[in-house]
């Protein structure tokens, strides 16, 4: 029970985490690992 | 695959309203039904060859043409360019017009879309009330084409009478384009009026896909329409092919693919249908109230469900077309962008936050009520009162205004023009977190409808729901930080671009609720479900929802007019006439609701026209 | 979307009480578009006027009422206020010293303009707003979003333009170093020539004085022999032939002189001119004749 929660916000997290660096990157916009403006 | 005659049809035909000598194809042979794929594929061909024949061969007549006429700057306009009927303003009987023929324009676009999607659930079901369905909704539609013709065509005259000079201009930059258009309406003339008088003619096995193929077709040349109307509106805001004087520099692709038509094209199809699907649901739900029998009602509250799923489903990806016209705006003209969200057209936005609202929590209300029809909904009515408290509040942060108009008193007392507390949610990235989350939750409620009468018998099915609710929470977290975050404590670019992470994440939601479950529901049990088991106050949502649908359509054309500001063509036509000057959002709004109190009473001329033709007098004994 | 077993037969009739469905319906949907309508009567009401084309009387034009000009149309016709406030869209002109600030980007190291004063610079930021981007503002690799100013739809005239910058130096505190326009010298030529009436010359002497016959013939005061002397001319020529060698003078060139007199006084003579010219001559020959006689030359 607890590991399908565990598991389903772990992989939650990491999908969002990279979607956002990824859609800000491609608007030219790039982020550092602790989602500040690299610029 | 092979020729045969699928006897099992030719005997086995239960519609008595077929004719005794049934349409067959060369010496007695049909085709098999995987040909329709071929049919499908070369209507298709059909329709891009053509357009691609068109594109080259379009730009070579053009050019041929004008190396005999030198292009010419538009025309500047004075008071001689214009007339009126008696002491009418022009403009206001123009508006009216236009705005009753894009109202019904939108509806006989929409609905062939959606009847003939409906039309192919039904083959792939096999439940002949989706076909029954997809037809009384074609048969309510018939009238509105003609209406909508009739419209056009008094658009047209009004046109060139009251702006002679501006439709001469027109007519030099798009030349032959619009006799492309005038003569497309044979095609879909003869279409529809074939496509819906072959209904029953057409009806079971192979010349069902033969059918449907007419549907698609009749579907793209209405969309070729669409396309086309939408490169007059496109380009007297951008316009593209001309030069800086409006001399014509380019062919006429050139100047129909201005940077903000395929944004309108795709915010205007997907937002016809959302149209179209409010109307029918309109029309269910009154049928559904007046309905005689339980049967009546339930027929009835199961088309309102079916217009109220497809209208709320083509409005989900709306915010998000309309977000890239708006970019499109932005990157074409900083200053017609901001004129049309900072500027003096900056209160419409909050009036479209109403209407939206409005719209949201009408869908949400009605899905609400009818989880009434299902016990199994019992297990999710617990998370209603959230998503409603989630949708209120977020309507509340998207009404606040950013810039009050306050007296010079009031400034004083309030130490500046924002207030100090609500004044940043008056912002973009407060408004775009709230509309995130209305539409996430909106979706919500959809998926919770949709699970109600089901349950669920896959093993992972934990893993599957606290994924679930891990992709909603974490969506949602993501949606408040990147708002708060990029919006208020980094710089305007970041800001801008964080939203399209935002929205980014709501389609996650959105796409990964769908597969998950459908994976989910494989094999799963159903509840019954008891169609007609539905508050009238909840069918009364069936009646918000085309209301805020047409009133908004008509705003938003009131935002696409004004953006232009004093120029009849961006940059290149100065509008030099009496109305030159952008209405007062009071006198907008009254005049849009000329036009759309018009449009009801036109819709219910067009449902009573569809039912006369169902009624019979009773024969007189003697 | 199930619809098994549920869309029943069932033919239990339903009892209406109360008004008509349809009354009921319609009275909600207008009631509803009427709050919509009401709500936006509610607000604040603006109309958008379009610009205005104003006249500007240069020759009343002090620099104190051009930096009033330029105030106006920075907050008006200009449209700068648009992206220009606090929202950061823009630097916020308002409430910076520009002069100082201008300076500041003009001098930087990543400055890519030709500006060497605020004058200057403030007009390369209107009229070519991609050669400078001011950091922290804009994206990366992209043409300012800032609209060129003299081009529609802000289309600033020259002056109008001058006008901003006049605003833009004296707003904290300083001197404009911008000229005030004034009127263009040709333009006023030209209105002056085509608008005015032509003036008559006074008499015979002022036209052979405005058209340089003494450049070439003895004439009035002149002793130049290039062309026929024309003290005695009448002797030589009628009125005719006097006429006839002012407007077509290849027709019949004295013997012994060169081709050369000008070929457009018919152009650039009046008929009254040409007259005065003619009958000064036809006389001017015989009082000559008599006046030589007399001082015995």
């Amino acid at each position: 029970m607890i590991k399908n929660w565990v598991f389903s916000f772990l992989i939650a997290f990491l999908v969002f985490y990279a979607v956002d660096h990824a859609i800000m990157s491609m608007q030219g916009l790039p982020l550092n690992i602790d989602m500040t403006p690299a610029q | 695959m092979s020729l045969v005659i699928n006897k099992a049809e030719v005997l086995h035909r239960p519609d008595s309203r077929q004719q005794n000598r049934p349409m067959q194809f060369c010496s007695g042979y049909s085709l098999n039904g995987r040909y329709w794929i071929l049919l499908l594929g070369l209507v298709v061909l059909f329709f891009t060859g053509g357009l691609t024949w068109a594109s080259d061969a379009i730009p070579d007549a053009v050019d041929a043409a004008e190396q005999t006429i030198a292009a010419k700057p538009a025309p500047v306009l004075g008071p001689s360019d214009y007339r009126q009927i008696g002491s009418m303003s022009s403009r206001s009987f123009v508006w009216v017009i236009a705005q009753l023929h894009l109202f019904l324009a939108a509806f006989v676009l929409a609905v062939p879309l959606f009847v003939t999607v409906i039309e192919w659930i039904g083959v792939k079901t096999g439940d002949q009330r989706y076909d029954d369905m997809a037809h009384e909704f074609m048969k309510v539609s018939m009238t509105a084409y003609s209406l909508t013709a009739l419209f056009g065509g008094t658009l047209a005259l009004a046109l060139f009478l009251l702006y002679p000079t501006f439709m001469a201009y027109m007519m030099e930059v798009f030349g032959n384009q619009v006799m492309v258009y005038a003569l497309l309406f044979f095609l879909e003339s003869g279409v529809l009026y074939i496509y819906y008088y072959s209904w029953y003619a057409l009806r079971y096995g192979n010349r069902k896909y033969l059918h449907l193929s007419l549907g698609v077709l009749l579907n793209g040349v209405g969309t070729t329409l669409l396309f086309v109307a939408n490169s007059w509106a496109t380009f007297m805001m951008a316009p593209s092919g001309v030069d800086d004087g409006g001399a014509v520099t380019g062919n006429i692709w050139e100047i129909m693919r201005g940077p903000l038509w395929n944004p309108l094209n795709l915010h205007r199809f997907v937002a016809n249908i959302a149209f179209g699907g409010a109307v029918v649901g309109a029309y269910a739900g009154y049928q559904l109230l007046s309905a005689r029998t339980m049967a009546q009602r339930a027929h009835y509250d199961w088309m309102g469900y079916t217009s109220n799923f497809i209208a709320v489903l083509a409005f989900l990806p709306l915010p998000f077309a309309g977000y890239w016209l708006m970019a499109e705006i932005y990157a074409y003209s900083q200053q017609m962008g901001i004129t049309a969200m900072g500027g003096i057209l900056a209160w419409l936005f909050i009036v479209q936050a109403v209407l939206i609202g409005t719209i949201l929590l009408a869908a949400n209300y009605y899905l609400w009520n009818g989880m009434s029809r299902c016990e199994g909904s019992r297990r999710y009515t617990w998370l209603i009162k959230y998503i409603a408290i989630t949708l209120v509040g977020s309507f509340l942060i998207w009404v606040t205004p950013h810039t009050l108009i306050l007296s010079a008193k009031e400034i004083a007392a309030l130490g500046g023009a924002h207030h100090p507390i609500l004044g940043p949610f008056g912002i973009m990235p407060a408004k775009n977190i709230a509309v995130n989350l209305m539409l996430i939750g909106t979706f919500l409620s959809f998926q919770l409808y949709r699970r109600a009468d089901k349950e669920i018998t896959v093993p992972w099915a934990g893993f599957g729901n606290a994924l679930m609710v891990a992709i909603y929470i974490i969506a949602i977290a993501n949606v408040i930080f990147l708002g708060v975050y990029y919006g208020y404590f980094t710089n305007t670019v970041y800001k801008v671009g964080s939203s399209v992470a935002q929205v980014v994440s709501t389609l996650i939601v959105i796409i990964s609720g769908v597969t998950i479950d459908s994976l989910m529901f494989k094999g799963a049990r159903t509840l019954p479900t008891t169609w007609g088991k539905i508050s009238n106050r909840g069918v009364y949502a069936l009646f918000a929802l085309p209301i805020a649908f047409t009133w908004l359509m008509a705003l938003m054309g009131y935002v696409r007019s004004s953006v232009r500001t004093h120029w009849h063509v961006y940059t290149v036509m100065k509008d030099n006439s009496v109305d030159n000057f952008i209405p007062s959002i009071g006198h907008a709004a009254n005049m849009m609701t000329i036009a759309t109190i018009s449009f009801l009473l036109l819709v219910l001329f067009i449902f009573w026209v569809a039912s006369l033709g169902e009624t019979r007098q009773k024969k007189p004994i003697n | 979307m199930t619809t098994q077993n549920t869309l029943s037969q069932n033919t239990e009739s339903i009892q209406h009480s109360g008004l008509p469905v349809i009354v009921k319906v319609l009275a909600f949907m207008v009631i509803l578009v009427l709050v919509f309508t009401g709500i936006a009567n509610l607000l604040p009401q603006v109309e958008g006027q379009a610009p205005k084309e104003t006249k500007v009387d240069l020759g009343a034009l002090t620099m104190a009422s051009y930096i009033a000009m330029g105030e106006q149309l920075f907050k008006g016709k200009g449209t700068c206020t648009l992206c220009h406030n606090d929202l950061g869209r823009a630097p916020n002109i308002l409430a910076l010293d520009m002069v100082a600030t201008a300076k500041k980007h003009f001098g930087s190291d990543g400055y890519k303009g030709e500006a060497k004063d605020s004058e200057d610079y403030f007009r390369e930021s209107m009229l070519e707003p991609s050669k400078y981007i001011v950091p922290g503002f804009g994206k990366q690799g992209e043409p300012s979003p800032m609209p060129v100013i003299n081009k529609a739809p802000i289309a600033l005239s020259d002056i109008e333009i001058g006008a901003i910058i006049a605003f833009l130096q004296a707003k904290d505190g300083g001197q404009p170093t911008i000229a005030l326009p004034t009127d263009v010298p040709a333009e006023n030529n030209q209105s002056s020539a085509s608008s005015a009436p032509p003036e008559v010359a006074k008499n015979a002497q002022a036209v052979l004085t405005k058209n340089g016959c003494p450049a070439c013939h003895t004439v009035l005061e002149s002793t130049a022999t290039i062309g026929p002397n024309l003290k005695a001319v009448s002797q030589r020529l009628s009125r005719e032939k006097i006429r006839e060698s002012i407007i077509n003078p290849g027709a019949v060139i004295a013997e012994g002189y060169p081709p050369v007199m000008p070929t457009d006084f018919a152009d650039k003579m009046m008929v009254k001119e040409l007259e005065m010219v003619v009958d000064f001559l036809a006389q001017a020959g015989q009082k000559s004749a008599t006046e030589t006689e007399q001082k015995g030359e």
